[in-house]
């Protein structure tokens, strides 16, 4: 009876771990093409009202996906990514923040710096840039025109600061 | 016996997922999803590590699982060591979550291995052709690729090499999976008398597909891996062997384009100093590696966490090396590209030193003589050992054959054969 009871407990368990590190993800992956299809869909969208529809239910898809899929980076990106379409770039933010917690690329720096921008975040949009372009000096041409002079002086300031030591 | 469950039913189902992952996992892909390659195989590897650990606790709480009788063998020692260490070090890693997958990654390969290496000891020879199905349909399908013949996943874009990815997803690893079935298919040439002409038509089929696919760190694998064979096969003849290797070698960078073209890009750029252009600008991450050891020099930075560690390490070395003409100076690096480095960097000197344990370990049993008369299967692991540890740990200089679920699966299948069959483990089934 106890072996019993320990094999059907174990069955379940392996029946919940496979449903949720396996097939979860799966279905994340799956979802994930078809959310950044949806996204160059929403950008070439015609009238505001058919964007704004789109990028809103593609959201609230992101959003359920991530109730799934914690720890999956790119559903993050197109999490912020689908707010700022929709204009409401203060809420891309902690998305993006999220998105850091998991790695620490440039272009998550990058887009964090452009959603606090839009959102009048001037100060932790510049630090943000900042970073991002001291990994990659390219991405200065991807920084808001009226930010860039203050990006530089950052990476300026941060350069010389490196070089006294 | 070394480690078995008293359920023979059990046996039966535990050996149908080894083979089922070992089979699957280097052919599985995704047609709709955003990664179509590598992730489909982490799951399938995650399955089958599910699966396998959810019937060993039911054998556990059953009281049918037997206990290696010799606690002392390095096949359970070294395993049972490195998910200790990777325990240790993900607990003190700087970014615990990242580090708890990986973690699991390990424990689920460790016992992987554990499992296929008690099933593996008293089945027979042909079990090594569950390595070489995947490889030969990978290579099947790499040799349509690069001939312009056929390219599902890329359609208009064949004639770029990138695009040539098998059923692995990118060209380099699909040239490290390859690597390790083609040296075991080489030994099987020696190691057995039947089926001799199929297993040196499939040998010749599988280094083509490797020479088509021309990633470096594999073809030079492939040929420490080949002469190892031969040394072990005799030793007068590993002579003859070698300056055979170095006449083909010579005449392959001279006749085929693809490695001629690397050869004078190398040589211009070792004439420029430009020592990065030669690495195929992997300075940065291997540099990284380092300063992440000698910063955490007994832990690492935990299992998982180079990618998470890489951003401001490589900012600190563009700073530091700006003399240096550094290539890939924008990118991303989420693995080393060396995982003896990666190792070093993650875990520390330990577990680098459990890494070369591992290694020699496996290696070793092509040295041990045995007792009794062997049979095929002691030949294939006295013949397939020591050259797949050697190709192994050169492949490991230029690639990452661990953090790929297709390379890691069928490495770790045929070191676990090896393991199995080597004679210690042959005589105490015997007895």
């Amino acid at each position: 009876m106890t072996t019993g009871l320990a094999a059907a407990l174990v069955a379940l368990a392996a029946l919940y771990s496979l449903y949720r590190w396996c097939y979860l993800p799966w279905r994340c992956n799956a979802f994930e093409r078809t959310a950044e299809r949806t996204l160059l869909l929403t950008e070439n969208a015609e009238g505001p009202v058919r964007r704004a529809t789109i990028a809103r239910e593609n959201l609230e898809r992101t959003l359920q996906s991530i109730a799934h899929c914690p720890h999956d980076l790119d559903l993050y990106m197109i999490a912020g990514a689908s707010f700022r379409q929709l204009e409401r770039s203060s809420e891309a933010i902690p998305m993006y923040e999220a998105a850091l917690t998991l790695d620490r690329r440039p272009e998550i720096y990058l887009n964090l710096g452009q959603a606090e921008a839009e959102a009048n975040r001037i100060s932790d949009a510049v630090r943000h840039l900042a970073t991002a372009v001291i990994f990659d000096p390219s991405l200065i041409s991807e920084v808001p025109g009226q930010l860039q002079p203050s990006v530089r002086a950052f990476v300026q300031a941060r350069s010389s600061s490196r070089s006294s030591r | 016996m070394m480690f078995l469950s008293k359920s023979p039913s059990a046996n039966r189902w535990l050996w149908r997922i080894i083979v089922g992952g070992v089979v699957f996992i280097p052919v599985v892909f995704s047609w709709s999803g955003k990664d179509n390659f590598r992730l489909p195989k982490e799951l399938v590897f995650r399955a089958e590590a599910i699966l396998v650990f959810s019937i060993c606790t039911a054998l556990f709480f059953a009281n049918k699982l037997r206990r290696p009788s010799h606690w002392s063998d390095a096949s359970v020692i070294i395993p049972a060591g490195v998910v200790l260490w990777a325990f240790v070090c993900m607990l003190a890693a700087t970014n615990r979550a990242l580090s708890i997958a990986s973690f699991l990654w390990v424990s689920g390969w460790a016992l992987i291995f554990l499992v296929t290496s008690a099933l593996a000891q008293d089945r027979r020879l042909p079990i090594v052709y569950f390595a070489l199905v995947p490889a030969a349909v990978n290579a099947a399908f790499l040799l349509l690729q690069e001939a312009d013949l056929w390219n599902p996943f890329f359609p208009g874009k064949s004639l770029e090499h990138a695009y040539h990815t098998g059923l692995i997803g990118n060209p380099n690893d699909a040239g490290t999976f390859l690597a390790a079935p083609t040296v075991a298919c080489f030994a099987l040439v020696f190691a057995s008398s039947s089926h001799r002409l199929l297993h040196i038509a499939l040998t010749l089929f599988l280094v083509i597909a490797l020479v088509a696919n021309h990633t470096l760190s594999a073809l030079i694998a492939l040929g420490a891996g080949f002469l190892a064979t031969v040394f072990l096969v005799s030793r007068r003849k590993a002579v003859a062997a070698v300056i055979i290797a170095c006449i083909l070698a010579v005449g392959l960078v001279w006749f085929y384009p693809p490695l001629r073209f690397r050869y004078e890009l190398a040589t211009r750029f070792i004439s420029a100093r430009y020592y990065d252009g030669v690495l195929s600008g992997r300075i940065i991450p291997f540099v990284a590696a380092y300063h992440m050891f000698l910063d955490r020099p007994i832990l690492g930075v935990g299992p998982g966490c180079f990618k998470w560690e890489f951003f401001p390490y490589k900012v600190r070395i563009t700073d530091q090396y700006k003399k240096l003409a550094l290539a890939g100076t924008t990118v991303n690096y989420g693995e080393v590209h060396n995982d003896h480095l990666q190792v070093l960097a993650e875990t520390g000197l330990p577990g680098y030193a459990l890494f070369v344990a591992a290694l020699i370990a496996i290696g070793a049993a092509s040295f041990k003589k045995s007792s009794s008369g062997g049979g095929p299967e002691a030949e294939f692991s006295r013949l397939a050992s020591f050259p797949l540890a050697i190709a192994f740990a050169v492949i490991a200089l230029g690639q990452f054959p661990l953090e790929l679920a297709a390379s890691a699966a069928v490495n770790l299948y045929l070191f676990a054969l090896c393991s199995a069959w080597r004679p210690h483990a042959r005589a105490r089934i015997d007895d």
